[in-house]
């Protein structure tokens, strides 16, 4: 991927803390796509977002946002974050947070925009962040977050405890920003169907490694669950099986490449694998 | 930095109103009906500390983390909180000077007396905040509250030692000066026959004044050492907050 057409390289990123470690790690967020970023608890998705974002410094490696490093102010004004758990003091009303924003933003900030995202939201401006529901808050934090029209959104599990019905609006309002084809989104979560729905390509960061970073179609296309008998695995080369799980009746197998095994073995049980299987069978793989 | 500013003072306003208005009345109810004048200057030194608990607000809701990936500098960041603690004192000082032209105590001393202790108690406000500060963005507000306790314990104690090592006549003028003797070491000095002077020895500056004492350059002094505490506080705690990782 040109990385003059993308909103956010990293390049042999590493993070060390006592008793982890992040990277080395290659992430790309083109122009005009949303990135899902996947992995288990403590996986280091929030770790990655945090130096992406500037918030902390990466140990090793290059970052790229928005043309500069993540600590440009320039690259700051054009991004916006919304974090599960860190936002502004829950005394404050929308308005006031507003009102804040736009002291910091300056010029960029668009108070109609906002005041339209909140209308959009069905939030109270006048009410303090504490009278808000949890959807209502992640609403406002996103609202915050576009109100100066960044270029990149940068999502930690801003979807995680919704009901579908908010988190069905605030996909749709993902897949409104990314139109122009300019702007893009990474966003964390662990609600793998939302990000089927929307995401572009998916990241999977796997005990501070990230795994792969594929295309969504191919990889949901790619891949499959088998379901046979152990010896017929033979049949198979080597590259096509991910990992195995044995049961009394049988294995159930990650595979690649679905077309080729089902060639191979015509008989075989062959499903589609979601993000959710091939995140549990790449795990059940490094735990060997 | 404005945008900054108002959020500080949004959530003080939210956070600390009927905290505040409760505490005003208090103290000068205090001042005034009980004639306790002093409590006029600790005025000034906990709008202060309102100020400094800013920090923890930040802490709580995570804002620090938030604020890292907005476009403000770190020296932005930082000094709006200094910026709104000098607010603060200022505050603090015109409320208690205020209250002092309408205390109508005649213990509350003398208009000149009551500057130099609005301006002593402002200088104090100054240093506990320059202190606090620092230690709040490298430890965390709660575990600043520890550090600045030891802070100024390991201070007093260095200077109790520094006193210690003097010759023990400029020990008793310091004594006498600062008010450290007690009853007891006022009650020497009556019987010395220094009754007289003990205005004097005691710090009353007023009569410094009076007596042609060069009062001027200890209130330069004060006011250039707290600006360039209070300074370097700004600049040691925009480093710290560079370097703090979350």
């Amino acid at each position: 991927m040109e990385t003059a057409a993308c909103n956010a390289v990293l390049r042999g990123v590493e993070k060390r803390y006592p008793g982890f470690t992040l990277g080395p790690v290659d992430l790309t967020v083109p122009a005009g796509s949303i990135v899902g970023l996947v992995g288990e608890n403590g996986a280091g998705k929030t770790t990655l977002l945090k130096l992406l974002t500037g918030i902390n410094p990466a140990d090793a490696g290059e970052i790229t946002l928005l043309g500069g490093a993540p600590g440009d102010l320039a690259s700051r004004a054009d991004l916006g974050v919304v974090f599960e758990d860190a936002y502004f003091y829950e005394s404050m009303t929308a308005k006031q947070i507003g009102k804040s924003l736009a002291g910091i933003f300056g010029g960029r900030w668009d108070g109609e925009a906002y005041r339209g995202l909140l209308a959009r939201f069905g939030l109270d401006a006048a009410k303090t962040v504490k009278t808000y529901s949890r959807g209502m808050r992640m609403k406002l934090s996103l609202a915050t977050a576009l109100a100066h029209h960044p270029h990149l959104l940068v999502l930690d599990e801003a979807t995680a405890g919704l009901d579908p019905v908010v988190r069905g609006e605030m996909l749709d309002l993902f897949l409104d920003f990314i139109q122009d084809e300019s702007r893009s989104i990474l966003i964390s979560s662990h609600i793998t169907s939302d990000l089927e729905q929307v995401a572009d390509s998916i990241a999977y960061l796997h005990r501070g490694r990230l795994l792969f970073q594929e295309d969504k179609d191919a990889l949901l296309a790619e891949y499959g669950i088998l379901r046979c008998r152990q010896e017929q695995l033979a049949a198979l080369p080597e590259r096509c099986i991910i990992h195995t799980r044995r049961t009394d009746f049988g294995c159930e197998t990650l595979v690649k490449d679905r077309a080729q095994v089902s060639r191979l073995l015509p008989g075989a049980v062959l499903d589609h694998a979601g993000i959710d299987d091939i995140m549990r069978f790449y795990s059940g793989r490094e735990k060997q | 930095m404005k945008g900054l500013l108002y959020k500080d003072l949004c959530t003080m306003t939210a956070r600390y109103k009927n905290n505040f208005i409760l505490l005003l009345v208090l103290y000068l109810g205090m001042a005034i009906l009980l004639d306790l004048s002093f409590m006029l200057y600790a005025l000034v030194f906990v709008l202060g500390l309102y100020v400094q608990t800013s920090l923890s607000f930040d802490e709580q809701s995570r804002w620090d983390v938030y604020g890292r990936t907005l476009p403000v500098t770190p020296a932005a960041m930082v000094g709006s909180k200094f910026i709104l603690g000098g607010c603060a004192i200022l505050a603090g000082c015109l409320i208690a000077f205020l209250a002092f032209v309408f205390d109508p105590s005649e213990t509350k001393g003398s208009p000149e007396e009551v500057l130099l202790g609005l301006l002593a108690a402002a200088c104090l406000t100054c240093f506990y905040f320059s202190l606090s500060m620092p230690l709040g963005y490298k430890f965390g507000s709660d575990r600043a509250r520890t550090a600045v306790i030891l802070a100024i314990f390991m201070l007093v104690g260095g200077l109790a030692a520094a006193a210690f090592a003097l010759p023990q006549g400029m020990q008793e003028s310091l004594g006498r000066f600062l008010g450290l003797r007690g009853p007891m070491g006022a009650a020497q000095d009556l019987a010395a026959g220094l009754a007289p002077g003990t205005e004097v020895w005691y710090g009353n500056l007023t009569v410094a004044i009076q007596e042609g004492g060069r009062i001027q350059w200890t209130i330069l002094v004060m006011l250039l050492a707290s600006a360039a505490l209070y300074a370097a506080s700004w600049a040691l705690s925009t480093a710290i907050y560079k370097k703090k990782e979350f």
